[in-house]
């Protein structure tokens, strides 16, 4: 096999599986990590409440989740809750299962980071009359927010790669067009290179934009890189 | 008039207030003094609600707390708000500027606008000597810079008593001047101020009452006068090793 034809093949794969990165796992990535920053802050939350009852509901979860193997999650979600009668199309089960999943590891970053806040700026905000909810918005979180930032790309690198996983239900993601377009060829060795090339690029590209929202954030809080 | 009445606050097993009483009056500059580790820090939280006394009673003006009874955060909060809070380490926002620090209890709390909280937060950072640096943020001033800026945001919020925990202690001795003297005009303006402080000159010019505090009660309250001309053993003793 020359290798006219090996970049010839190349080409034809790229076209698919960047239109399956565009159309499916960078949305189901967005998506999912939308939905874990939200599910994140309220578990984080929660967990450092005055509630017994949150606290331990919401330590339930992000043990079961972080407990379990991702794609083990995935196959409830779609094969397991379909015998229920609760059937799920592949891109909600996804969905769904990457936002609860990176959610409960989310939570961990954001509850460490508020837990790292000192107490005095809970008294010097509590002794200016501000309430809880308050403090949290205005105070702790701009802070906090600046520390949870390396952890909280770390997860959403990592979901970039496990939505791989979703072609195990199905969704015609990248990976799923990769191996299809193996399969076709006979040139896995080539294809997967292609597919790995480009989970590498989004990476690559999460890796700029934390880097650039750290700059942006560390001037005053935490850290002494202010110019 | 703030008064504690048999107030007792514990740490696990550890009693530090002990049936403390006193009452504490407008208009006046109050200093509590006392060995480390006699309650003066948990004192002045436990006036603010920081910390939750176990017993005893609390009673400003017309608002009355009788512990052990829970109030309503809401309720602690209000209360909360008659207090402005100086802490050793500042404890500035660091997210927010010198005026953002400023404005942010009267906009957040006492739901000012923002204009309106703006043009005092500027007479208020005028008057500790820091209109220049309204739009600086807390890594970029001094100790003693956010000390004052800390003062300033305490006195937005119009409290009727200022509670300073050793405020220049954090401080390099150069700075503790700047700090000391805001301390010192306030208390020629007859704000309500109580304050906690080793440096017993700087009581001496600023307090028209002394608290000598020791192990969690009171051994001296009254005219500050009265403290350093006592013949109490135990305050000349303590006086003389604060003063040397
Ligand atoms: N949050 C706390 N938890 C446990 N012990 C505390 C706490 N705060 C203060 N203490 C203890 O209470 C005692 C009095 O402390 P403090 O009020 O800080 O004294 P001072 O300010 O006079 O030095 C000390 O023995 C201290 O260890
Ligand atoms: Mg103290």
């Amino acid at each position: 096999m020359d290798l006219m034809s090996i970049i010839d093949m190349v080409r034809q794969a790229l076209g698919p599986i960047f239109i399956a990165g565009l159309q499916v796992t960078i949305p189901l990535t967005i998506v999912s990590f939308i939905l874990a920053l939200i599910i994140a802050g309220i578990t984080a939350v929660s967990r450092i409440s005055n509630s017994r009852i949150l606290r331990f509901v919401f330590a339930t979860y992000v043990w079961i989740f972080r407990g379990t193997p991702l794609i083990v999650q995935l196959f409830i979600a779609y094969f397991g809750l379909a015998s229920l009668g609760l059937t799920l199309d592949a891109w909600t089960a996804a969905v769904i299962t990457f936002g609860l999943n990176s959610g409960a590891y989310a939570s961990e970053a954001i509850r460490a980071a508020i837990l790292s806040i000192s107490n005095g700026q809970w008294d010097a905000a509590r002794s200016l009359g501000m309430s809880r909810l308050k403090i949290l918005q205005r105070i702790i979180a701009p802070q906090a927010f600046r520390i949870a930032l390396p952890p909280l790309f770390n997860e959403l690198i990592s979901l970039v790669k496990g939505t791989s996983l979703a072609a195990s239900i199905t969704l015609v993601e990248m990976f799923l067009v990769s191996q299809r377009v193996a399969a076709r060829t006979y040139q896995p060795l080539i294809m997967y290179i292609v597919v790995a090339f480009f989970y590498l690029m989004i990476s690559t590209i999460l890796v700029g934009i934390q880097s650039y929202l750290e700059k942006r954030t560390t001037k005053h809080v935490g850290g002494n890189t202010h110019a | 008039m703030l008064s504690l009445k048999d107030i007792n606050v514990s740490f696990d097993q550890q009693q530090v207030l002990k049936d403390f009483s006193a009452d504490f009056n407008e208009n006046q500059t109050t200093v509590i003094v006392g060995p480390s580790g006699s309650g003066k820090s948990t004192l002045l939280r436990t006036i603010n609600l920081l910390n939750y006394p176990t017993s005893g009673t609390l009673n400003l003006n017309q608002t009355s707390f009788v512990f052990p009874k829970q109030y309503p955060a809401k309720e602690v909060s209000h209360y909360r708000q008659n207090f402005g809070m100086v802490f050793q380490n500042f404890e500035l926002f660091p997210h927010l500027s010198a005026l953002g620090n400023v404005i942010e209890g009267p906009i957040q709390v006492l739901k000012q606008s923002k204009t309106a909280a703006t043009e005092k937060a500027k007479v208020l950072l005028e008057q500790v000597g820091l209109a220049q640096k309204a739009d600086s943020f807390p890594n970029e001033l001094s100790g003693g810079q956010q000390q004052r800026v800390a003062i300033a945001r305490a006195l937005a919020m119009e409290p009727e008593f200022i509670l300073y925990d050793e405020p220049t202690s954090a401080l390099d001795p150069e700075l503790e001047g700047e700090v000391l003297k805001v301390i010192k005009d306030l208390a020629k303006k007859r704000n309500s101020q109580i304050v906690v402080t080793h440096n017993l000159n700087f009581a001496k010019e600023i307090a028209d009452h002394i608290l000598f505090l020791e192990d969690g009660q009171v051994n001296y309250y009254g005219l500050a006068e009265g403290f350093f001309s006592s013949k109490n053993e135990r305050i000349k003793n303590f006086t003389k090793k604060m003063m040397s």
